[in-house]
């Protein structure tokens, strides 16, 4: 698999699929829309799984004494744990396990549905420790990798989905793949705040990305900084189309984390490619 | 003004690293090895992808940089051989 050819079709679903949406919900009505959507997200799951694949041979390229080695490790981490995540809500979103009525569940249902919701927020502080690590290595490296005037602007309109998101929390547990409840809102406060922070130093990376003036390692990381960013606009869009347009909202999220996916699968894949001519351990250092 | 040899590293470089980096990473090793950039003639290669390998192994990994590094090093006798 390479990543010109996922590029493509990526790029064309992320055409179509707003389309499919708008079809589906002109003829079928709000339940069908829904069911189309949860039908998105299943297929994004499976992709996950092969992005876990792909992010696990791009951690094989480095040894570990390497500093890219910590970087993919901590994003394998990230992967894994999110992909728990997911398992999790693909249960509650295809009703293999009750997440309603949570009054009156038992210790181990509530765990299920709401304690384990945080595996998201966990994956997120091994993305948060891969970013890290990222500008630490592009600053250990001595050369000129700087953030400029423009770059703190950004980062303050980063800082205004976290803060717009707050303003409108009243609108975070209206609509959800598994059906609101009273929980769901803090959740999605506390990733939205971490989305900011990832988002933020997402920018830091893209300038780095941006000073290469180009190539290939650059492209990996233009990747995984538009992911990164497409994760937080996901809390965003539910905040704000929430309480108007609840299917819309739903799919609005889902549509931005196929983003986020599609995103990590060509990073992985073109950290792979980086030196694509030969198998690198033919040149292990002795 | 740069040389041949300079602009031969920086074109091999930079589909990986990007035109940028190519260039001040090549400029930051010559300062190291107290040359400017139009002196780096072959016989400095060997010297100066070696000097390069834990900085490309930053982006590249240990295997990939000392792969580069080998290629960087085949530039210079491909270079002495003309």
């Amino acid at each position: 698999m390479k990543s010109g050819s996922v590029i493509k079709p990526f790029v064309l679903s992320l055409i179509v699929m707003p389309i499919a949406f708008a079809i589906v919900l002109a003829a079928g009505g709000r339940a069908t829309a829904d069911r189309f959507t949860d039908s998105v997200f299943a297929v994004m799951v499976l992709m996950e799984m092969v992005i876990l694949w792909r992010a696990t041979e791009a951690r094989k390229l480095f040894s570990p004494t390497d500093a890219g080695h910590l970087t993919w490790s901590l994003i394998v981490g990230f992967l894994f744990v999110r992909l728990l995540g997911e398992c999790r809500l693909l249960t509650l979103t295809f009703g293999l396990v009750d997440a309603k009525a949570l009054e009156s569940a038992t210790a181990i249902r509530f765990f299920y549905v709401v304690a384990l919701r945080y595996l998201y927020t966990l994956s997120d502080v091994f993305f948060i420790g891969a970013l890290i690590n990222t500008v630490r290595s592009y600053k250990g490296t001595g050369l000129k990798f700087e953030l400029v005037s423009r770059d703190y602007v950004y980062i303050a309109l980063v800082w205004i989905i976290p803060i717009v998101t707050y303003f409108n929390r009243a609108n975070l547990g209206l609509a959800s793949l598994t059906g609101a409840d009273s929980y769901i809102p803090v959740y999605r406060l506390v990733a939205v705040f971490v989305g900011a922070i990832i988002a933020t130093m997402c920018v830091a990376i893209r300038r780095y990305a941006l000073q290469m003036g180009g190539g290939a390692v650059s492209r990996v990381w233009t990747s995984v900084v538009i992911a990164g960013i497409a994760r937080d606009a996901s809390f965003l869009a539910l905040a704000l189309l929430s309480s108007r347009w609840p299917s819309g909202a739903k799919f609005a999220e889902q549509w931005l984390l196929w983003t986020f996916a599609g995103c990590w699968l060509i990073a992985a894949l073109r950290q792979q490619e980086v030196l694509p001519r030969v198998p690198a351990r033919e040149y292990a250092p002795a | 003004m740069h040389s041949e040899m300079h602009k031969e590293i920086v074109d091999h470089l930079t589909p990986i690293l990007g035109e940028a980096t190519a260039s001040n990473m090549l400029r930051h090793y010559c300062a190291k090895m107290q040359m400017r950039a139009d002196e780096l003639s072959a016989g400095h290669l060997p010297q100066l992808a070696d000097a390069m390998k834990p900085m490309l192994a930053v982006w590249l990994g240990s295997a990939g940089a000392a792969r580069v590094a080998q290629e960087l090093a085949q530039l210079g006798r491909g270079a002495a051989a003309q």
